[in-house]
């Protein structure tokens, strides 16, 4: 493979870097969306850091923009989801290493640390949820949610009348105790609470180990399998974005680079046809 | 120093991480909410947790639609961290706005009969296998005379 450090003109490290910032920053500018004067404040930071890229090489920006992501995070704690989170360690890890000779590497290792981090903590949820253990919870949430409910009227694992009385029983216990409800097919749900471990697991495994060793290309393979397959069903794009820029960032491989590149922008492109369509 | 600057932002995931797995345990906080990675491993989501108003009369009681708007915020933390203080300033606030009576003397009306308390109830929908029936359970609930 073509390694990225190949890549002509200014030194490779120093282009890794302005393209993991530039990615990030637009991360934060379209994904930061909660508690307004937060966001404004992130905001500004990071159009600066776009308009004036030798910006990025100072911690304060990043502090600054950190520091309005965490107030934006407290502050508006019920609308915030995990990428919001994550999105702040990002922006946390940039500041701390902004100033450094090697901080494209030391970003690279951080990155890393922070998506296996993540998984390693999905995956916990995952183990502590009675629900998940017992299968119930792959039973019953793509019969819940619609995203994944289309996928299953689709393959066949939910009957389209078994989707609209589940459609219905939210509605329904609003006023009554119980409501029937159907969940999907045992394949259906078993295929479904496996990939989720598996996949998740592959992550977490791969993105412990270090850089060099053979086993982090199943990082990367397994994260953006995950990308392709989760977020093309299920369009969480907050978190598909910061989990793109985070990869991108410890990414080696141009190859790898590019796939990752073309799932940042893949990824709201397709969700945003399907909203027209 | 290197090592720690790389380390500290995934150090501060696990810090929120474990925050968050006690307060899943020990509160009615859902574990897809606040820090907790724990989105896909329980249909104990924030938008499966059902609220319901229901003003109580003197001849019954009728569950009245949530209204969205300035309360948006506050079902959205009800949701999200349900505690029966929540619910109860739900309920408070529901009570002024919906029943307000400009006359101090008269006594609100709802459907002709007259207003005796006002209940704001958070269930989570638990699934049944024997019957296949999705099951309202109280974990939070609020009054409002």
């Amino acid at each position: 493979m073509i390694t990225i450090d190949e890549v002509a003109g200014r030194p490779a490290s120093s282009r890794r870097w302005d393209i993991s910032v530039l990615a990030l920053a637009l991360t934060v500018l379209a994904f930061d969306n909660v508690w307004w004067p937060g966001r404004a404040l992130a905001s500004s930071v990071c159009m600066l850091i776009l308009l004036a890229p030798s910006l990025s090489r100072l911690a304060s920006p990043w502090v600054v923009s950190a520091c309005a992501l965490t107030a934006a995070y407290i502050g508006d704690w019920s609308d915030t989801d995990n990428h919001h989170l994550m999105i702040i360690a990002a922006v946390l890890l940039v500041a701390l290493v902004a100033r450094n000779a090697q901080r494209a590497e030391l970003l690279a290792q951080g990155a890393r640390h922070l998506i296996a981090m993540a998984f390693v903590l999905a995956l916990l949820a995952k183990l502590a949820s009675a629900d998940f253990r017992s299968g119930q919870f792959g039973a019953l949430w793509p019969a819940t949610d619609s995203r994944l409910a289309d996928l299953a009227v689709r393959v066949g694992a939910l009957a389209p009348a078994d989707r609209a009385t589940n459609e219905e029983a939210l509605e329904v216990l609003i006023t009554q105790d119980t409501a029937p409800f159907i969940p999907v097919e045992a394949w259906f749900a078993n295929l479904f609470t496996g990939w989720t471990a598996a996949i998740e697991l592959a992550i977490a495994a791969g993105f412990t180990v270090r850089r060099d060793n053979r086993l982090a290309i199943v990082g990367d393979l397994a994260l953006l399998a995950f990308l392709a397959t989760t977020y093309s069903v299920v369009p969480v794009l907050g978190f598909a974005a910061i989990l793109g820029t985070l990869g991108l960032s410890q990414s080696r491989h141009r190859s790898i680079s590019g796939l990752y590149v073309l799932g940042l922008v893949a990824i709201p492109l397709q969700d945003a046809l399907a909203t027209i369509i | 120093m290197d090592k720690i600057r790389v380390i500290l932002p995934a150090l501060l995931l696990l810090a929120v991480g474990i925050m968050n797995r006690v307060a899943v345990a020990q509160t009615n906080l859902s574990a897809w909410e606040l820090g907790g990675f724990g989105m896909f491993s329980t249909t104990d989501s924030p938008g499966q947790r059902v609220v319901r108003l229901t003003a109580q009369t003197d001849s019954g009681a009728t569950v009245v639609l949530l209204p969205g708007g300035e309360f948006a915020e506050a079902i959205d933390k009800l949701q999200v961290l349900p505690s029966d203080g929540r619910s109860t300033s739900l309920a408070v606030a529901l009570r002024r706005d919906l029943w307000l009576v400009k006359d101090a003397e008269a006594e609100p009306q709802v459907d002709g009969s007259t207003l005796t308390h006002v209940e704001v109830v958070v269930g989570r929908i638990v699934f049944d296998e024997d019957t296949s029936e999705m099951v309202f359970n109280t974990i939070a609930q609020g009054v409002a005379p």
